[in-house]
């Protein structure tokens, strides 16, 4: 091994580290990724990259930023808030490789430590692509029982900040300056999970199992939440869980120790096909939520879901929608089905998959106003 | 010599224990008793928040049941509301009548977990049975139609929820692969159909062909409902219908979107009292007793019964 190649590992374990203690204390960082690998091989060679470290040291020398390379040959500069030097590194960047191409990419911490992770483990050359979604017809080796068994030991001492994805959920309103954070939603990253502890097999050919595991993981975060210093500065979140997780000891703990102020500000989740596969246990859940001061919100109703939904939504007040181009091309009769469904009073409608303009101007035609996706965190990165 | 009580104390019956029932004996402490409850962590949770409220002890014997004992009044009937709430409603024991139970449930053995390895390999060996589907009629039970299916209660006794969840998979899987190889059931009677359950990992394209008849189906996993449309093209195709498994009184207002006929609901004592859109398609299962038997009955309801092999 080189010096060079300790050097790269070194700055990835860096910024892995950086990310998840920023994740860990709620410290605020802006990142500006420099896709470098994604660059054309005749701008990729060493010179071309000595000439724009020289250009960007001098930038960031007199600033409190620290610029990383990573093994892909990607650069990451991090800064404190504000950090409009970044700015300037960025515009360098475009002005200095004259390529239309985006080369430069914003994250800020630690509400994007789940995506910048994935960057650092993509450059070691771990795999971080989300499996095919759980409708298409399974390709691998379904895990054994016994698989599942073991990997459950592993996520018991997991790491699962790092397999969270997070986004802020918005108010964007048509005239307002700017997106208006209202709390976090939370993911678990359950087929990344599974990719690293059952390399070998496919869990959604095993959907009970897969289940079993996402319980595991889900009952592993809720303990994370359950610690003295996130409960100390528990902010407004939402999170998507299993009926049966609601009802484990973990989230019983959790819910012993959160004020009711705060359990009205946490929404807890549940996926249509989650609720169907265990109404005996959603029926309870549901309950318990209502009965603790919990919001509750069907979550990921896309195009595919919407036509089977009864009115009512099956006692839940809260909807979140996912955006998908299905939507856009929907005839008049299911529009007005779909508008049908809408929980009349839209505070309680939440648009997710907002990655272009497009889709938070058909949640302004329905008078939906929250708002989570890629465009609004560029936007929050942007500061505006 | 003084008399002897009717039941002696186990002598390896804990301090506290003795306390909080000789509490409840004085009519100092009232008592409450979860028949294995649905949901024993929040049962638990709320029995032990109630027994710190009131000075009581949560007492969970092997048998999987979670009582509340010594309690003072207010804290036993506040958590009596709340578990009634949530559906999981307390029995009051007649504890001078159960302190015999008291120490046989202590002693019992823990229940027993069965090993999951090697599932898979019994699981493809397992042999199907033929289920009937019948309503009570003026002349008695009518059988509407059979289903063909490996129960994994039967073929594997005391799982956990959601490896027996797998296990129904693999069971399905493997009556799947015995209807490709066209090894249909003899005890099937050729004039009433015949539900065959479809694993959810199944593909669509690789559907048995219907056997000759009528109103054959496939039992889909409710799970599946949101891709409905196209399971009911692809299973029209091969000659079937499709039937649902999964339904509960909580989903009550999704029976109109399912297509089919027949929806299969593990029973629940709200299932008869709900007021279900087509009731006539609902096929109650699992019924643990002669007072849910009569229950369905009056509500017109249908039920499966396992046949003997």
């Amino acid at each position: 091994m080189n010096a060079t190649t300790t050097t790269w590992q070194r700055d990835a374990l860096a910024v892995a580290a950086l990310a998840r203690e920023s994740a860990a204390s709620g410290t605020e960082r802006r990142v500006l990724l420099l896709r470098l690998s994604a660059l054309p091989e005749e701008l990729r060679r060493e010179h071309h990259l000595r000439l724009l470290r020289e250009a960007l040291y001098p930038l960031l020398r007199p600033t409190r930023a620290r610029l990383f390379e990573l093994p892909s040959g990607d650069m990451v500069a991090v800064a404190p808030p504000p950090g409009e030097h970044l700015d300037i590194v960025a515009a360098t960047v475009r002005r200095l490789l004259s390529d239309d191409s985006p080369v430069t990419e914003e994250l800020r911490l630690p509400g994007q430590a789940a995506a910048l992770l994935d960057v650092v483990a993509a450059s070691l050359g771990l795999s971080m692509a989300p499996a095919p979604a759980l409708a298409a017809a399974p390709a691998g080796r379904p895990p054994s029982v016994q698989d599942v068994l073991t990997a459950e030991t592993a996520v018991a001492r997991a790491d699962l900040e790092v397999h969270l994805r997070s986004q802020a959920v918005c108010i964007v309103a048509d005239g307002a300056e700017g997106p208006e954070p209202l709390h976090q939603h939370h993911e678990l990253a359950l087929d990344t999970l599974a990719g690293l502890l059952l390399p070998d097999a496919d869990l959604r050919a095993a959907p009970a199992l897969r289940r079993r595991l996402r319980a595991r993981a889900e009952r592993r975060l809720l303990a994370l939440w359950s610690r003295p210093e996130e409960l100390r500065a528990f902010t407004p979140r939402s999170v998507a869980l299993l009926p049966a997780t609601v009802l484990e000891e973990e989230f019983q703990r959790l819910d012993r120790l959160l004020q009711a102020r705060a359990r009205a500000s946490f929404t807890v989740c549940f996926r249509l096909r989650d609720v169907l596969a265990d109404a005996p246990g959603f029926t309870i859940a549901r309950r318990l939520l209502d009965m603790r001061g919990y919001p509750i919100a069907l979550d990921g109703i896309g195009a595919e879901e919407w036509p089977i939904l009864p009115p009512g939504l099956f006692g839940l007040p809260g909807l979140r929608l996912r955006f998908g181009p299905a939507l856009l091309t929907m005839g008049p009769p299911a529009r007005a089905a779909l508008d049908a469904l809408l929980p009349a009073d839209r505070a309680q409608v939440t648009l997710a998959g907002c990655d272009s303009p497009a889709a938070i101007g058909w949640a302004w035609e329905r008078g939906i106003t929250r708002v989570q996706g890629r465009l609004i965190e560029q936007r929050l990165s942007a500061g505006g | 010599m003084p008399d002897r009580p009717a039941h002696s104390p186990d002598p390896t019956r804990s301090a506290a224990l003795t306390a909080a029932l000789a509490r409840c004996a004085a009519g100092e402490g009232d008592a409450l008793r979860l028949s294995r409850p649905a949901a024993p962590a929040v049962a638990a949770a709320w029995l032990q928040d109630a027994a710190e409220r009131g000075d009581g002890l949560v007492w969970r014997p092997r048998d999987g049941d979670i009582w509340l004992l010594g309690a003072n009044r207010a804290a036993t009937d506040r958590v009596r509301d709340a578990l009634s709430a949530l559906g999981m409603p307390p029995e009051t024991p007649d504890l001078p009548a159960m302190q015999a139970l008291l120490d046989t449930t202590g002693a019992a053995p823990p229940a027993q977990t069965m090993p999951a390895t090697g599932l898979e390999a019994r699981a493809a060996i397992a042999q199907p049975r033929i289920a009937a589907i019948w309503r009570m009629g003026a002349a008695g039970p009518d059988v509407l139609a059979q289903r063909w299916w490996a129960d994994p209660a039967l073929v594997f006794d005391g799982l956990e929820p959601d490896i027996r969840r797998h296990a129904a998979t693999l069971l399905a899987a493997r009556v799947m692969a015995l209807a490709v190889r066209g090894a249909w059931p003899a005890q099937h009677k050729a004039a009433l159909p015949l539900l065959l359950d479809l694993p959810p990992t199944a593909d669509p394209a690789a559907l048995p062909r219907a056997p000759d008849g009528t109103g054959h189906a496939l039992v889909l996993p409710l799970e599946l409902a949101p891709q409905a449309e196209s399971w009911r093209a692809a299973a029209a195709l091969a000659g079937w219908d499709l039937a649902w498994d999964g339904m509960a009184p909580a989903l009550a207002p999704l029976l109109p979107k399912l297509p089919g006929q027949w929806v299969f609901a593990p029973w629940d004592a709200a299932l008869p009292a709900t007021p279900w859109a087509a009731p006539e398609r609902l096929v109650a299962t699992g019924l643990p007793n002669q007072a849910a038997l009569a229950a369905l009955v009056r509500a017109r309801l249908a039920a499966m019964s396992v046949l003997p092999a």
